[in-house]
């Protein structure tokens, strides 16, 4: 699916939070066989045990993260790979991959912005105790679903 | 069909797997799979091995996939090799650049196993 971009007198977020979500939606019910689901506000967030990132530059500037508790990243890692997925190193390297499908899915789904937007590899953290400093201070698209009753958080924080 | 030696290339090992997990799935008989993490290690692998099969991505370092496919050519056992991108590029300027240089075949990450099936068995055995 091609979204058109054209409409630009509403704001990013409401223009592409949908097509956020459906890029996630995608990535989730084709590589691991699941759907996941919009959270209600009044759900908790994740704790941020795993940070996964991915740099957009070109048409879109900023950073894409997908965050999620160590339990998480490990049952996607399972999802992806079966009970071979055990160690640390396959669990960032999924949840890595997770983020850059879903980066990747987001910008085709916009017309015109594919084929002047780059990403980067993706980079992944472990642990909560870190600070993030974007240099991509202008807009951001953020929404956090629901992946086997637990919480995900992705956010698109893009340059102004 | 005979059975096949393919070398996958990405930098996710956990994208590896999955690769070939689908190759299984879309009943290709795999004699060897081989991989490497980025376009160079590929080279290398192939100056060292005969494949029938290549499935590389793009976005990689110290050598990306178009470059790689590019210089494919250069070695002499792997000229003709059928070629199928896997990737999350999905604009039609990396489908012809990756065409172009030599691909046979491109899909675009999110995949399911049947696009697997759909894109590698018509290039499988037919080397260009």
């Amino acid at each position: 699916m091609s979204t058109d971009t054209s409409f630009i007198t509403r704001s990013h977020e409401e223009n592409w939070l949908p097509v956020l979500e459906l890029a996630i939606e995608e990535v989730f019910e084709i590589m691991l066989g699941c759907r996941v689901k919009p959270m209600a506000r009044s759900e908790s967030l994740p704790n941020a045990e795993f940070t996964a990132m991915i740099g957009l530059a070109g048409a879109l500037c900023g950073i894409l993260t997908v965050c999620c508790s160590h339990r998480t990243a490990g049952e996607i890692a399972k999802r992806m790979l079966g009970d071979a997925a055990d160690s640390e190193e396959q669990i960032a390297d999924a949840l890595g991959e997770i983020c850059n499908m879903i980066a990747g899915n987001f910008k085709n789904k916009l017309a015109g912005t594919d084929e002047r937007c780059m990403l980067s590899v993706p980079t992944v953290i472990s642990g909560e105790e870190y600070s993030f400093h974007s240099m991509a201070e202008g807009s951001s698209v953020e929404t956090a679903l629901l992946f086997e009753g637990a919480p995900i958080a992705v956010r698109l924080q893009l340059e102004s | 069909m005979d059975k096949i030696r393919a070398l996958i290339v990405d930098d996710s090992s956990v994208m590896r797997k999955i690769v070939e997990r689908s190759l299984r799935q879309a009943g290709i008989d795999l004699d060897k799979v081989l991989e490497a993490s980025n376009g160079a290690e590929a080279l290398t692998a192939l100056h060292e091995n005969v494949v029938d099969l290549i499935l590389c991505d793009i976005n990689m370092p110290v050598m990306d996939g178009l470059e790689f496919v590019r210089q494919v050519s250069t070695v002499e056992s792997a000229k003709g090799v059928p070629i199928v991108m896997i990737t999350t590029e999905g604009s039609e300027s990396h489908v012809v650049q990756a065409l172009t240089a030599g691909a046979r075949g491109y899909i675009r990450k999110p995949f399911t196993p049947d696009q697997v099936k759909e894109h590698v068995l018509p290039v499988l055995g037919k080397r260009s």
